[in-house]
């Protein structure tokens, strides 16, 4: 069963187009890596799922919810970290989840709950403000997790984390789907770091999705097409750089 | 609960403190006046709170104008500094209701300053003019028109300021649009009538009319009214905070 499903879902901007006719499936109970160099549409396609931007065209469904219909349910339904992590800094790291906890209405032991997931119950009492980068990622990330809910939507969520922090992170995200039951859409520029915590990956490029399999699938179909199949990163640079080849040919 | 929210928000971002010293420095002002003009002012045929507002009420209106506009880029600031407010997007609550409750909490942090200002105003009638009557009652009006009539450039400063992610531009604007009303709010002109800075420089007198005072609460009421609309159409039309 697909939690999330799009239907030639487009966003342009003028004469550029973000994200072309994506029709992309997450599996329920997976985590769904989708990988793309930088300005490949990732960030815009998971803004569409929160409804922070508009599809130009097409549609998606969340859970069976469909935008903009069921917008706000959506939203009730996803936990989310866009970009970089979004919060008050002149409150601490317990009182920036109290505030979300009270807007989804979610039982008290839900911020301490999130803030011990994150490691950062220790520091509940700091002002976010003057949390480390690493720390103010992990604030993020324990909004997205306030609540545990169905649908995590996570926007490269270890940019800025040392290693140790990357590594932690990566084994909190793969852990989510058998602790939590949750679905995870995580997204990365680093086929090293999808391959190590997702199920599922998803690859697109200037907008359009080159891939959705996985692993083994990727590796078989880049053995078909004659890419290096032995180092993923090289066959996802290979494929890549062959789209590209292509869209420079087309124009 | 949106409200008590906001309330939350504004914990150390010096916004009560800000309205405490705004609401103190403004009542200092009368208490100043009378001690060094006592003269000019104990002359004058008026009940005493008529007095004390036609000779205060303007330094005490520009001092409510900057509290509005300086309020509602501090709000407006905590929310974009470190993009909390984009998380606000991402959460199932109306926009709407987050923008009304911002000028609702401000409009409640005025009862203290007007009480604070009342109190300094009565004690000025008390011992300046023996054994007149204080005036409480039409000070209390005064208060509640007053209060209506910092309703529109509070929606005001808090629409500028919910537009501009840089606290400097909403407070730019906002502090040349309190200029211009007290450059102009002398003049008898539709626009010094009608302008949104304008506004809060009317007081309600013993000796005010009852049309006139009704057509200053109709423009109030028109300007809210208009000001909540371009919020509530913007944030429909816009899904990005800015």
């Amino acid at each position: 069963m697909n939690i999330i499903e799009t239907h030639n879902l487009t966003k342009r901007y003028r004469d550029f187009t973000a994200v072309n006719k994506l029709n992309m499936h997450v599996k329920k109970g997976r985590v769904y890596g989708f990988l793309g160099p930088n300005g490949a549409g990732k960030s815009t396609t998971m803004k569409m799922f929160l409804g922070l931007t508009r599809p130009s065209s097409g549609d998606f469904q969340i859970k069976g919810l469909s935008y903009p219909k069921d917008r706000i349910e959506i939203l009730r339904q996803t936990g989310a970290f866009i970009e970089s992590p979004a919060f008050y800094g002149n409150l601490t790291g317990e009182e920036n989840l109290e505030i979300i906890r009270r807007i989804l209405k979610l039982p008290r032991d839900s911020v301490r709950d999130a803030l011990e997931l994150t490691g950062l119950y220790g520091f509940r009492k700091r002002l976010a403000s003057k949390y480390s980068l690493g720390m103010k990622q992990r604030l993020g990330l324990a909004e997205a997790l306030l609540g545990r809910p169905p649908v995590l939507i996570l926007d490269e969520p270890t940019n800025g984390l040392d290693p140790a922090g990357i590594h932690e992170i990566r084994t909190l995200i793969r852990s989510l789907p058998q602790k939590y039951h949750c679905t995870v859409l995580v997204s990365s520029h680093l086929l090293s770091e999808i391959e190590l915590m997702a199920d599922d990956i998803g690859i697109l490029n200037h907008g359009r999705l080159l891939f959705e399999g996985t692993l083994p699938e990727l590796k078989e179909q880049a053995a078909q097409m004659g890419y290096p199949a032995d180092n993923l990163e090289d066959t996802f640079l290979a494929m890549i750089q062959e789209d590209n080849l292509k869209r420079g040919d087309r124009k | 609960m949106i409200l008590a929210l906001e309330k939350k928000k504004i914990k150390h971002t010096g916004l009560l403190p800000a309205f405490l010293a705004g609401a103190l420095a403004v009542s200092a002002f009368p208490v100043i006046n009378m001690a060094f003009r006592t003269d000019l002012f104990v002359s004058q045929d008026l009940p005493p709170i008529d007095i004390l507002l036609n000779g205060n009420w303007d330094i005490a209106a520009t001092f409510h104008c900057f509290l509005s506009i300086l309020g509602a880029c501090i709000l407006y600031h905590t929310e974009f500094a470190n993009r909390a407010i984009e998380k606000l997007y991402m959460l199932p609550v109306s926009q709407g209701k987050v923008f009304l409750c911002k000028n609702l909490l401000l409009l409640l942090l005025f009862l203290p300053v007007f009480l604070i200002e009342d109190l300094f105003f009565l004690f000025c009638a008390w011992h300046w003019f023996p054994g007149k009557d204080l005036g409480v009652e039409i000070l209390l009006k005064n208060t509640a028109f007053a209060l209506a009539a910092l309703l529109p450039v509070l929606l005001l400063s808090t629409l500028i300021a919910s537009l501009a992610k840089n606290m400097w531009i909403s407070l730019g604007i906002g502090v040349i649009g309190m200029f211009l009303g007290q450059m102009t709010v002398s003049y008898d002109t539709l626009f010094s009538k009608a302008y949104t800075f304008c506004l809060p420089y009317r007081c309600l007198t013993s000796s005010a009319q009852a049309e006139d005072i009704l057509q200053i609460l109709g423009i109030c009421a028109a300007e809210a009214v208009v000001f909540a609309a371009i919020k509530l159409f913007l944030i429909k039309i816009r899904r990005q905070p800015v």
